[in-house]
């Protein structure tokens, strides 16, 4: 017996050794596949979590991964799911089909196969939730992978999502972008529902989901889930700009599909929207589809009730109003009253997310508004138009060439940005009013000398229209140098200023109060009142127009008007007229620039 | 800013499932969205780039009903674990007679004429979410009761 138990160990051993003596000779380790299952780029892997190696250095040798990873294949201790074959499953089929591997030890991974089960992957879509009102910042967005099952309901389908770990409660904002900027959070992936994920992004941050469909087989479905079973837990460092929630779907879509290569589309930032384009260019899009969020739905609502009845929805929250007295009015028709009660229910879920509201008041209201509504029948749904896709905005950098002639004197203008769009530029597929800029720089040159015109660091703007159930505020802010102060010379300033917006479909217009301060030799503040207005109605054409009052520390006034009107004749294209108009009781001359600029996108 | 996962998922961890826990009734009635905290606008203004959560980043998937009181028919797991996560948009869908939550709610229950399903529960809405307190398996009882 103990002959026995000793051959077939060392015929065990001697299979291990055979194996990889077999992946030497190989090379398998070289293999851009291999690389991919351990996130190695330039020979290191972006997985900082010791738990994803069994070899002390495999992180930075996968050559030493590999022989450990089938030494520890062929040599299971244990055989559940914390067996080498079940926690790496990837690994696992893709080394027995390139080693053509006969026997491994029988492993029982339990809850791999009832997760595997319970998520019965056929195909797989990517979800991109796009910007929040007032929140500048998410105009880049979000990407997850939704991995969809044979039912229809893709409510069902479950949600992969890398995100960063953050204890929110022991964090304050500086803190957040400093750790957020330098690795200083882990990004783990998380499962869940696709239903919880809406309630998350739609519902509570009001975002709209953007869904795009990806021609993944069902094979290649299954691959990138095992890849995703070995992710389970395991934790690399979270950077904003690079290393970030869209950049870490890539390596799954590129372990999906040998050949599909996205990482390589990006140099120095990743960005959500942008890592879509580079899907659409490997050609692994098919269809999108989209979902309103819960504040694009009540905008709907406001454009369905009518002007005589929308009143109704807040009185019934408010309890100004009895919602039975609403109920049986035989003046209002009854798809009006269907209308209010359905605005009535989603107003109240938007109030208790926001915490406006109690959850006793929420449950009371609730209930009432929803056994209301349960008697009149079924009635219209709300249209389902969708606004401009995503993948029709401008792309994220931009180059800029044009003309200033300034009192007779003629300029050129040479300008370069990064990211990513100003109320200037054409809005549609963005969310408008919403401004992020970063490290705009606009030079001018004359008679061989070449001048900085705008330097900014960060602008930030966020002008959001108010209406009858949504009051959002408006502000910006910006840290930029730029030639507005009134010896019209270039001078660094910091701004915030706070307002409001109004709007319909053909524009907007809004009143914003700013604070500045500007730094010369001493520091010199300024109080300002805005008020403008844009016509966006056109896909094409766009006209700004800001008429602004400073009042500064040092005693001076100073008048400022921006004109602007503006031509897209492509998505990544813009021809723009400017004229400027600076007067102050500083100098006794005005200022009055007029420019052309063409603006790139790319 | 504290972001408050009433919802019964965050609660499971991978395979098992801890009925002790007092609070799991939460994860089963009405009102368990996800709250925000207003305290924190620069959060919130930020927050957006990492999408960072309260830490609740679970793998697991639940099964069965997550420690929700009992139904009295016979009901499949599934729909058990949709209803308890989604009952205000059920609710709100039974009582529009369509929506999204609905019809989710037919396929699970395999229903062959979703019709009739659809506009048989809104008139019957009152039976099913016969009040604020409801949870999941009165409803589930109710829709049971009603087809």
């Amino acid at each position: 017996m103990k002959l026995i138990f000793l051959f077939v160990l060392l015929s065990l051993s001697s299979n291990a050794l055979d194996y990889i003596q077999k992946s030497h000779d190989l090379k398998l380790s070289n293999k851009h596949y291999w690389k991919l299952l351990l996130h190695m780029k330039n020979g290191k892997s972006e997985i900082d979590d010791k738990r994803f190696f069994l070899a002390k250095d495999g992180n930075i040798n996968a050559k030493l991964e590999m022989d450990a990873t089938l030494n520890a294949l062929l040599h299971e201790n244990v055989f559940d799911d914390n067996a080498t074959a079940c926690r790496f499953p990837a690994r696992t089929s893709w080394l027995v089909k390139e080693l053509k591997i006969k026997h491994l030890p029988h492993v029982r991974c339990s809850k791999y196969q009832e997760t595997l089960t319970k998520l019965d992957p056929t195909s797989a879509t990517i979800v991109f939730p796009s910007a929040h009102i007032n929140s500048p910042a998410s105009m880049f967005g979000h990407t997850f992978l939704r991995i969809n099952s044979s039912y229809h309901s893709k409510l069902l389908s479950y949600a992969i999502n890398y995100a960063a770990n953050v204890d929110e409660s022991k964090t304050n904002g500086f803190l957040f972008a400093i750790h957020g900027l330098t690795g200083g959070y882990r990004g783990v992936y998380s499962m869940l529902p696709y239903y919880e994920k809406l309630k998350e992004y739609r519902d509570s941050e009001q975002r709209d989901i953007w869904e795009y469909d990806l021609n993944l087989t069902q094979i290649e479905v299954i691959r990138m889930f095992q890849h995703i079973w070995e992710l389970n837990g395991i934790y690399s460092d979270y950077y904003f700009f690079t290393e970030n929630c869209s950049y870490n779907l890539l390596w799954l879509l590129e372990i999906a599909r040998k050949g599909v290569d996205l990482r390589s589309y990006f140099t120095y930032h990743v960005s959500p929207l942008e890592t879509i384009h580079a899907m659409k260019d490997e050609v692994l899009l098919i269809k999108e589809h989209y979902r309103d969020s819960k504040r694009s739905i009540l905008l709907k609502y406001e454009e369905v009730i009518d002007d005589r009845y929308i009143t109704y929805v807040k009185k019934i929250l408010s309890k100004n109003l009895n919602s039975e007295k609403v109920l049986y009015d035989k003046h209002i028709p009854i798809q009006q009253k269907r209308y209010l009660f359905e605005a009535a229910i989603d107003l109240l879920e938007y109030y208790y997310m926001q915490a406006k509201i109690t959850k006793k008041e929420y449950l009371s209201l609730f209930h009432q508004l929803t056994t209301a509504r349960a008697k009149l029948g079924r009635g219209d749904s709300l249209s389902n138009v969708r606004p401009e896709s995503p993948l029709n905005a401008h792309r994220q950098a931009r180059v800029t060439l044009g003309f200033n002639s300034e009192n007779s004197k003629s300029k050129l203008l040479i300008g370069i940005r990064p990211v990513y769009h100003d109320l200037y530029d054409n809005a549609k597929g963005l969310l408008r009013g919403t401004q992020i800029e970063f490290l705009n720089t606009l030079l001018r040159i004359d008679n061989k000398s070449i001048n900085i015109e705008k330097f900014t660091l960060l602008s930030i703007s966020s002008i959001s229209q108010i209406s009858e159930f949504i009051k959002p505020f408006s502000w910006r802010t910006h840290f930029q140098w730029d030639r507005n102060y009134i010896n019209n010379q270039l001078n660094f300033n910091i701004d915030i200023g706070v307002g409001t917006s109004w709007g319909n479909e053909f524009g907007y217009t809004y009143l914003l109060g700013d604070v500045y301060g500007y730094i010369e030799e001493n520091v010199v503040g300024a109080f300002g009142v805005s008020a403008g207005f844009i016509i966006d109605k056109s896909r094409y054409f766009k006209t700004n127009v800001e008429l602004q009052k400073r009042w500064y520390t040092n005693g001076f006034e100073q008048s400022l008007i921006n004109v602007a009107q503006s031509y897209s004749m492509t998505s990544n294209t813009q021809l723009k007229f400017e004229y400027l108009y600076r007067k102050s009781d500083f100098q006794e001359s005005v200022n009055n620039s007029y420019r052309i600029i063409f603006n790139y996108y790319f | 800013m504290k972001k408050i996962l009433l919802s019964a998922m965050a609660l499971a961890t991978i395979g098992a499932i801890n009925i002790s826990a007092a609070n799991m009734q939460t994860g089963c009635g009405l009102g368990t969205q996800v709250i925000k905290n207003p305290n924190s606008a620069v959060m919130y203004a930020l927050q957006a780039t990492t999408n960072g959560t309260s830490g609740n980043q679970t793998f697991g998937i639940t099964f069965g009903s997550l420690g929700c009181k009992k139904v009295k028919f016979v009901m499949n797991d599934r729909a058990q674990e949709f209803v308890a996560s989604n009952m205000d948009a059920l609710a709100k869908d039974i009582s529009k007679g369509e929506g999204e939550s609905l019809t989710t709610l037919a396929e699970l229950l395999k229903v062959q004429d979703k019709s009739a399903f659809f506009a048989a529960l809104q008139s019957n809405y009152n039976s099913i979410y016969a009040n604020s307190q409801v949870e999941m398996a009165d409803v589930l009882d109710g829709v049971s009761s009603t087809i």
